[in-house]
């Protein structure tokens, strides 16, 4: 057996380089920054009319901006590949839009108003529950909740790997919000120091061995009522969880009976995914979870909870607490893993009992809402394949708008392509475009999802992504040249 | 009737499962609103479903394919 550092091990590649797309701002009419990326679905730099349309955008903006219910304005393409004026709407049937231009074609888009709905990646206090939260040396992880103890100290609960980095961190140790892949640093952004955790007992597994066993990949950090709420957030979370676990009418802290978590419908609020909703599908689950790419480094986790289904959680939810999804938000367990169907996590009451805590759900006030964010969206995806004769390269052009659908500039994309081990991200430049590519591919098709934008001053908004060719503006496939 | 309690006919056959290669899991699960056993494991194969029984104790036996496990920290460990 042997405790196994987790930090070393976690990818963060990037691939960056730069291109020029002509999307739905009048902006794309800028000098390329690199090489001209060619939509692959459209032609839509060779139409004739785009410098038609961008004029009659500019002639008539501010008119078409001081129309109530209008929330943007651009220049995009239609499904004819034609360019028309795009008018973006918070609503249907917004009146007083004309449908064309000095005879350019108007093309009216719902897209609602850009709310600032909570974004778990950025710095809150007190932070809620839900939001990043990680050691110093690893990615980021979940805030699961506001705990306490007898002498009514509080703390923070999340997993081993996310607080104490998986058994490299020492007592003591900074507790970043939000985690150092969401920008927090040592010491500014903490919000209490490690306090305790439940080693991880780690280990080769093969040819009859078994790896060592674990009930639970769980930490503590302490902390104070001023840096941390208890409560999710209040736009769009699930509230806060109930000081009682689930289950457990005895009041003994312990689960009645393990087995009556079956089927139970459960929600949780995490970094990533945010609110989801599953149901327990399995109990006294025993699961060999890895702990290195090749899983090399194996734990084996006993008494566990299985959720399912795929899309409950993905990497950065880990130490979500989950809890029952009805009016009482029960507790249930802490998310430590997952599958391609399944997440895994912790039995609540098992990790409660370890660290001498229960979940401090009195009832202080709720955190307050974000303070109102500009934010940005992916305004146009687009992905080309260019052939190498046997191998081909996939380009992809990304877009950032800003509220207003205005270029941003010195936005950091992050995303992935299907078959791709790590993710790939790149900046974009005064166009508000960047590129990334993904070169030998032998496959028939290959797709880029967007999974992040980072920017000093804004935020993303995945919500309000768009894409004029139709798309949803977080993934774009290529096919095989 | 069973004269047993699927959380003990689990604790019987768990070890035993885990040790076939490509067996990553084993709990309690439902099938068809009842309790049944389940097997989890990294992908389907025939070798494993003749390994594998369909009945055990008296309890149905589910087996589940969902790949290897990975904890989920940002940019996951194994992606």
């Amino acid at each position: 057996m042997r405790h196994i550092s987790l930090s070393a091990r976690l990818p963060l590649g990037a691939v960056v380089s730069i291109a020029l797309l002509a999307a739905c701002s009048d902006q794309s009419s800028e000098p390329p920054t690199g090489p001209r990326i060619q939509p692959a679905a459209s032609a839509a730099a060779d139409q004739p009319d785009i410098e038609a349309a961008l004029q009659a955008k500019a002639k008539h903006l501010a008119r078409l901006m001081a129309t109530p219910g209008v929330t943007g304005v651009g220049v995009g393409l239609n499904p004819a590949g034609r360019a028309v004026v795009k008018v973006f709407t918070e609503r249907p049937a917004v009146a007083g839009i004309p449908t064309d231009l000095d005879r350019v074609p108007v093309a009216v888009e719902v897209t609602g108003r850009a709310y600032a709905l909570s974004n778990p990646t950025t710095r809150q206090r007190p932070a809620p529950v839900g939001f990043s939260v990680g050691h110093p040396s690893i990615t980021a992880g979940t805030i699961g909740a506001r705990v306490k103890d007898a002498a009514g100290n509080v703390y923070v609960l999340s997993n081993n790997h996310v607080l104490a980095a998986g058994n490299d961190g020492l007592i003591g140790d900074g507790t970043l919000q939000p985690g150092p892949y969401d920008g927090g640093t040592d010491p500014a952004d903490r919000i209490g120091t490690l306090s305790a955790y439940e080693v991880l007992n780690l280990g080769y597994s093969g040819y009859g061995v078994d790896p060592p066993s674990n009930l639970m990949d769980a930490a503590i950090a302490l902390s104070t009522t001023s840096a941390l709420g208890n409560s999710t957030p209040t736009d769009d979370g699930y509230g806060t969880p109930n000081p009682l676990i689930y289950g457990d009418a005895t009041g003994d802290t312990l689960f009645d009976n393990p087995s009556a978590l079956l089927g139970l419908a459960v929600q949780k609020y995490g970094r990533t995914t945010k609110l989801t909703r599953g149901q327990v599908n399995e109990v006294a689950v025993t699961i060999d979870v890895c702990y290195d790419l090749f899983c090399f480094t194996v734990g084996r986790f006993n008494d566990q909870v299985a959720v399912c289904c795929a899309g409950f959680s993905d990497g950065g939810d880990s130490g979500s607490l989950i809890v029952s999804n009805d009016g009482n938000r029960n507790p249930v367990a802490l998310l430590f893993a997952g599958d391609g169907t399944r997440t895994y996590a912790n039995r609540i009451d098992l990790v409660l009992r370890r660290f001498h805590v229960s979940i401090d759900g009195s009832s202080s006030p709720p955190p307050p809402p974000p303070p109102p964010a500009a934010t940005m969206h992916v305004g146009d995806l687009d992905g080309l394949g260019t052939s190498q004769g046997t191998t081909w390269t996939a380009v992809i052009t990304v877009l950032i708008h800003d509220a207003a659908h205005a270029p941003v500039s010195g936005a950091r994309v992050t995303g992935k392509f299907s078959g791709a081990l790590k993710s790939t991200s790149c900046t974009t430049g005064s166009t508000g475009v960047c590129t990334v590519t993904r070169s030998k591919l032998r496959t028939a098709s290959a797709s880029f999802t967007v999974s992040g934008v980072t920017h000093s001053t804004l935020t993303y908004a995945a919500s309000n992504n768009h894409d004029p060719d139709g798309g949803d503006g977080k993934t774009v496939s290529v096919a095989k040249p | 009737m069973r004269a047993t309690s699927i959380e003990d006919a689990l604790a019987r056959h768990s070890a035993e499962w885990m040790a076939l290669p490509g067996v990553v899991g084993t709990g309690i699960g439902l099938h068809g609103g009842a309790h049944c056993l389940v097997v989890f494991v990294a992908e389907h194969s025939a070798e494993l479903e003749r390994r594998l029984p369909r009945i055990a104790e008296g309890f149905p036996v589910r087996i589940e394919a969902g790949g290897r496990a990975y904890p989920r920290p940002l940019e996951p460990i194994g992606r």
